[in-house]
């Protein structure tokens, strides 16, 4: 089985260099996907040190760059995709737990971590948990393994006007029958200090407000 | 005094003449024209004879005709501003899906060149011919 693991890169590139070496350990086909950085320059290591990478001219958001990553996994015939983070919150061993699960034949694996976020935002997941119906606990997590037919119907409709890889992606998942479960994988704490969904407390209720109207509007 | 008239009338007309120019130098995209003129034609017609209004009104039992008049271009407006609403949430998902394509169709294309020029650091160099698609540095 062939896997591509996508990394999917905005202005994070200081950390990134170091996840990636300790990715390609493991893993022998990894693609970055720059999501627009404002500063290109990085490209040039990447592909000094033989890193293949997509680049975006603009910021389209990170859900958008793991869909061009399909794309490029579709067109190249590779069996299923692992999404990783770049900013060395996730660890290669957690990428390796996914495979497995890929193979079985599910379509989408979700790597969760229980030990994040702080109690007014559990709350917040929990009660959006509750609104979809979903069986997945840690829908925010960004490590997550997806099958060929997943990307097949990820990439189009509906899928292409979300920003974020989250509850909203699950939730159509599960709507299009695609087979998930949830494993649990060991993360890191952030190496960089601030998450680069949620920098602010306006953009956390702007992105409650935009992921509940998209379930309510699509309940069953 | 001037007859009530004279003003919607030139009102109307302003109104229509500015639609007029704006598809005329090609501002406005003809298929978003055909409505404006549409509304333009209305506004002309309704200046030189605001009986029309009473009439109607008069006919739907609505006892104060500008309000008929009022509740009309609300009425309109709110379905133009909901049609562009519309028209941008859709250009931008196909901006985003044309990006998306374009980003891997550039990837393929370099590995493709790297593939025929078996120097790919000196690439740049010997490249300069070809027109640049990947932006870098």
């Amino acid at each position: 089985m062939r896997i591509l693991v996508l990394v999917p890169v905005y202005n994070e590139w200081p950390h990134l260099l170091p996840v990636l070496k300790g990715l390609r350990r493991h893993f022998s086909d990894i693609l970055v996907v720059d999501d627009g950085s404002e500063d290109k320059s990085f490209l040039s290591h990447l592909k000094h040190d033989g890193f293949e990478y997509l680049s975006f001219p603009f910021n389209l958001g990170h859900w958008n760059a793991i869909q061009a990553g399909f794309r490029y996994a579709l067109k190249k015939g590779y069996d299923g995709v692992i999404t990783f983070d770049g900013d060395g919150q996730h660890l290669p061993e957690g990428a390796l737990k996914m495979a497995p699960y890929l193979e079985e034949g599910y379509d989408v694996v979700v790597g969760n971590d229980n030990g994040r976020g702080t109690l007014p935002k559990k709350l917040c997941w929990k009660a959006l948990n509750r609104l979809s119906g979903l069986q997945i606990r840690d829908f925010t997590s960004g490590l997550r393994g997806y099958s060929r037919s997943a990307m097949n119907e990820l990439i189009c409709g509906p899928f292409l006007s979300l920003h974020y890889q989250d509850l909203g992606v699950l939730f159509m998942a599960q709507k299009k029958g695609l087979a998930m479960i949830e494993v649990p994988t060991p993360m890191m704490k952030r190496v960089s200090e601030k998450s680069k969904v949620f920098p602010t407390l306006t953009s956390v209720i702007s992105y409650m407000c935009i992921t509940l109207t998209f379930i309510l509007v699509r309940r069953p | 005094m001037i007859s009530y008239k004279i003003t919607t009338t030139i009102i109307g007309a302003v109104v229509f003449l500015i639609i007029f120019m704006l598809v005329r130098r090609g501002k406005l995209q003809e298929k978003f024209a055909l409505t404006w003129f549409a509304i333009g034609m209305s506004v002309v017609i309704l200046g030189l004879f605001p009986v029309i209004i009473d009439r109607i009104a008069w006919l739907t039992g609505i006892t104060y005709p500008p309000a008929l008049l009022f509740a009309i271009a609300v009425g309109v407006l709110l379905i133009q501003n909901l049609y562009l609403f519309i028209f941008a949430s859709q250009n931008e998902v196909r901006t985003k899906e044309l990006l998306q394509q374009v980003a891997v169709l550039n990837k393929l294309v370099d590995d493709l060149r790297t593939r025929d020029n078996p120097k790919p650091d000196h690439k740049t160099s010997t490249d300069s011919s070809l027109p640049h698609i990947t932006p870098r540095k």
